[in-house]
């Protein structure tokens, strides 16, 4: 065996991938010639300095996430259609809660607003309330029964406006049961 | 392909996320190790690791023709660490651009007679991952898979792509150029 030919062998000799035949032939050149002993034991040693190098242990921890970290990608990267879905059904929904809802609560905070002040149309309701107090008894005449039906209508649209169960109810009821007596005393 | 590779790329083949999730525990740390070694910090084999199986992935319908499945892997894994390397060299300098001293003789053999000495050696050590980090990419691969991850020639062939006489080429530089450079170190 020439030493070129040895030499080229090396690579397989240290890693044991030789057949049998090929390294006793190598090592018979090996015995007779001490430039590729030489060649040979400085490469064993790169080797073994490379081979030393380790690479640092992660730990439990990250090759734990690693796999659901990988996932996340995979479907961010090959699915983006899927993964847009299910962000416009977030939207979708962060939308309603956004503005419709506040939404609605405005109009009706509103629509409160504008009953309190007095600015409910009040041509029907003074024919309603006509009756009501009609029916009651608290005006015996025309007159009376214009000016009470005036107060009360006022009075009456605040109590339909204001939730049910709310302070507010509450005390127009109560004004109501009031006003129930002034006709009384006009009457005297 | 082995039988148990087989099965398992036919099922990721066919979409079956628990079997590409098995192929994340198999390969992880072979992938990881690699890439820390060709890149020298745990963020870039992180990331390394994390795009080789999205790639992976992406590319699942190949899975059927290979035959190797690791050599598969190992390809991804490199090239993706070829590309980082290429990207962040700048300002590195080669190992190709050291000066030459032909009359430098290698001093490892009587230095390091041993792989358990060499360990002990932390000063030796630390110049050897520096000279292995200044290899070029290719040269730097072929040193990593082969001497340290112990793949065969013809398994770095099917993942690098080239001939095997292109990886024994690669190996035999690269050990010349860390052998040269270690003996400057240290005469």
């Amino acid at each position: 065996m020439t030493c070129n030919r040895a030499k080229f062998l090396f690579d397989d000799y240290l890693f044991n991938r030789l057949d049998p035949e090929t390294t006793a032939a190598l090592e018979e050149h090996l015995r007779t010639c001490a430039t590729c002993r030489d060649a040979l034991e400085n490469e064993k040693a790169l080797v073994g300095l490379v081979q030393a190098d380790r690479t640092p242990e992660p730990g439990d921890e990250y090759w734990g996430s690693l796999e659901k970290v990988i996932l996340a990608r995979t479907v961010r990267r090959i699915e983006p259609a899927a993964v847009e879905t299910d962000i416009s059904k977030g939207s979708r929904w962060r939308t309603l809660l956004n503005y419709v809802v506040p939404l609605a609560a405005s109009i009706a905070l509103l629509a409160g607003a504008l009953t309190d002040l007095g600015l409910k149309p009040r041509g029907t309701a003074v024919s309603d309330l006509s009756v009501l107090g009609a029916e009651t008894g608290i005006a015996s005449d025309a007159e009376a029964l214009c000016l009470n039906v005036q107060i009360k209508s006022h009075l009456l649209g605040s109590v339909i406006m204001s939730p049910p169960g709310s302070a507010g109810r509450g005390i127009k009821v109560s004004q109501m049961t009031i006003i129930k007596d002034v006709p009384d005393e006009h009457e005297k | 392909m082995k039988a148990d590779h087989k099965e398992l790329v036919d099922r990721i083949v066919g979409g079956d996320r628990q079997a590409f999730e098995e192929l994340i525990r198999r390969f992880k740390r072979k992938i990881y190790s690699v890439a820390f070694k060709m890149l020298g910090n745990h963020l870039d084999a992180d990331e390394v690791t994390q795009e080789t199986f999205v790639r992976i992935y992406e590319r699942r319908k190949e899975l059927k023709s290979v035959k190797y499945l690791p050599g598969f892997i190992l390809r991804i894994a490199t090239n993706y660490s070829i590309d980082l390397i290429r990207r962040r060299q700048k300002g590195f300098v080669s190992v190709d651009d050291l000066v030459y001293l032909p009359d430098v003789q290698t001093e490892l053999a009587g230095r390091i007679t041993s792989p358990e000495q060499g360990v002990k050696d932390t000063e030796i050590m630390t110049a050897v991952k520096m000279a292995i980090q200044k290899l070029p990419p290719r040269q730097k691969l072929a040193i990593i898979l082969h001497d340290i991850e112990g793949y065969s020639k013809a398994e770095i062939a099917d993942a690098l792509q080239c001939p095997q006489a292109t990886v024994r080429s690669n190996l035999h530089i690269a050990r010349s150029k860390l052998k040269k450079w270690l003996a400057k170190e240290f005469k």
